[in-house]
């Protein structure tokens, strides 16, 4: 039994240099698809999933962008609202990673949530297939230590390919973007306390 | 600058091989160096002077089959050394449907003791180095030799830009507006040219610091302000009147909503617009013709107007945030019908031109 008749959206953003596999590992969570070829993202998207949390259905709706600086400024408009940031990178390529400070620091930057210290992200160490490993840069120990500093940040390693870890990922996404919620839930609800019927009024405060 | 044709066959660079003074050498000079790293096998039979120097080891020219490999017999081994894998035994090899028999197993233990013959190599080593699965058929080979030809060309090709335009250098998105040219045409440095053309005004949809790309998101939101105040308000209502919503759309100009063959009618019928305006070829010559419409440079951008106008009554009755508007406009993608769009886009550059 769902405690709540309302429908939950969840807002998450994927971030990440281009390249890292952002739009992979959402076809493979939401499609069960994996493309070898390779199509940049211009601008941003996002795909819907419903998924069951705790007795409670929520949707999650989920934005893919450009892994390209060169199409950031815009983004702002669509990180507004974010529930959860979900970080990505190539567990084969060095710069992937030392890119995810500047994610990091620009998503906290761009879309100031009200939380900022507690904000939930999650790391993603995308592409473990690749070579059956060997060709990998990046070790596990070197990721953990990072999400560490940044205030144990939940992580993941996960090949879209294979479709390795990308469900369990994406609901812990799941999770973490629903507790969110409902902290702001609660933190909205001492300031304005309207219990909005509709189902997409939600999202109507876009601060 | 044989080297960045189309082919890099002996059989089609001897065959048009009529040399072409250059009228901008320095990106020619960087190009060159480039390629001298990119790509030295071809190179090496261009007979280029400096390419020759470059890779004078593996010449052909020089290179005697038989004179280095030494006898049979290795003087570290007592076993005989086998006989290089030879043409005859290579096409005994394969299946009839050009399949690899027993998965590469007798191929690679023949290339693993011998070698392979001189005259064979170019069949082979794509065998050996992956560019071939071992259990590929020849009509999957075909596939990859096809598909792996056009990215390289696009890498090329993009990489030239890239030199030729060091500004804007290489972004995504550009390969969306190069694949079009290089399909329809045949000689590279035709292609390339064309896309230089092309991005005299694309580039600025690259630019760093995206005011190219926010000029034209003004404009559409102007158009559709001026054309619809109706829909324009629902937009202000939802914060969606910057119309970020088409920024795909300004980007890589329509070409991932349209198919191949429609993009192709419209960016023609847009530079059309363009060069009447280079051309000079004013307002008044248009003014006595049916269409009316004066050629504007900004033809695209009314086009995008007219997308978001043809769906106003959608938008207005049934979306309620700015996330289902741009969900309608990135699943377009086979809903429209390019001369509809150019003849809406028509009638507003007749209704607006003058006001935007």
């Amino acid at each position: 039994m769902s405690t709540s008749r309302r429908r939950t959206l969840l807002k998450v953003i994927v971030l990440g240099d281009s390249g890292v596999g952002k739009t992979s590992l959402m076809n493979q969570y939401v499609h069960k698809k994996f493309s070898q070829q390779y199509k940049a993202t211009i601008g941003a998207d996002f795909v819907t999933k419903e998924v069951l949390i705790e007795d409670r259905l929520v949707t999650l709706q989920i934005w893919d962008t450009a892994g390209q600086e060169r199409f950031q400024s815009l983004g702002v408009a669509f990180y507004r609202g974010a529930d959860c940031c979900v970080l990505v990178y190539d567990v084969n390529v060095n710069r992937s990673f030392d890119t995810l400070n500047t994610w990091h620091d620009e998503f906290l930057n761009q879309a100031s949530p009200s939380d900022p210290k507690t904000f939930p992200f999650i790391l993603l160490g995308n592409k473990i297939d690749v070579d059956g490993g060997k060709s990998r840069v990046v070790s596990e120990k070197k990721a953990m230590e990072w999400c560490a500093s940044k205030g144990n940040i939940p992580y993941f390693e996960t090949s879209a390919k294979e479709d390795r870890n990308v469900d369990s990922a994406f609901l812990s996404v799941a999770k973490l973007a629903l507790e969110h919620e409902r902290d702001q839930d609660i933190y909205f609800q001492t300031v304005v306390a309207d219990p909005v019927p509709e189902v997409e009024q939600r999202s109507g405060c876009a601060c | 600058m044989k080297a960045l044709r189309r082919s890099s066959t002996s059989s089609s660079s001897s065959a048009s091989s009529s040399p072409r003074a250059p009228s901008s050498p320095p990106p020619w000079v960087h190009l060159r160096s480039l390629l001298v790293a990119s790509s030295s096998s071809s190179l090496a039979t261009s007979g280029n002077s400096a390419a020759v120097a470059a890779s004078a080891s593996f010449s052909p020219a020089s290179y005697s089959p038989h004179s280095d490999r030494g006898g049979t017999k290795s003087p570290w081994s007592r076993r005989k050394r086998k006989r290089p894998l030879s043409c005859r035994h290579w096409n005994h090899l394969f299946s009839a449907n050009g399949k690899l028999r027993d998965g590469g197993r007798k191929f690679l233990k023949k290339v693993r003791s011998g070698g392979v013959e001189p005259d064979i190599r170019a069949k082979v080593w794509p065998f050996l180095l992956g560019v071939y699965d071992l259990n590929s058929s020849e009509a999957e080979r075909n596939v990859i030799k096809t598909n792996k030809r056009n990215d390289y060309e696009k890498l090329r090709l993009l990489e030239a830009y890239a030199l030729y335009d060091p500004e804007i250098g290489y972004c995504q998105g550009m390969s969306d507006l190069l694949s079009p040219i290089i399909v329809v045409m045949e000689e590279d440095h035709e292609a390339f040219w064309c896309f230089v053309g092309f991005m005299r005004k694309a580039r600025h949809n690259f630019r760093l610091d995206e005011v190219g790309i926010r000029r034209q998101l003004k404009i559409v939101s102007q158009i559709i302000k001026r054309k619809d105040s109706h829909l324009y308000r629902h937009l202000q209502k939802l914060q969606a009147e910057d119309c970020f919503f088409v920024y795909r759309m300004v980007v890589v100009l329509f070409r991932r909503e349209l198919t191949f063959e429609q993009t192709l009618c419209l960016w023609e019928v847009m530079w059309a617009d363009q060069a009447a305006i280079r051309a000079g070829i004013g307002r008044s010559t248009w003014a006595k013709i049916r269409l009316h419409a004066p050629p504007t440079d900004d033809l695209l951008l009314y086009a995008i107007a007219a997308s978001v106008l043809q769906r106003r009554k959608l938008i207005i009755e049934r979306y309620s945030s700015m996330d289902e508007i741009l969900r309608e406009c990135n699943s377009m993608a086979g809903q429209l019908d390019v001369w509809k769009l150019l003849d809406d886009a028509h009638d507003l550059v007749v209704n607006l031109h003058d006001k935007i």
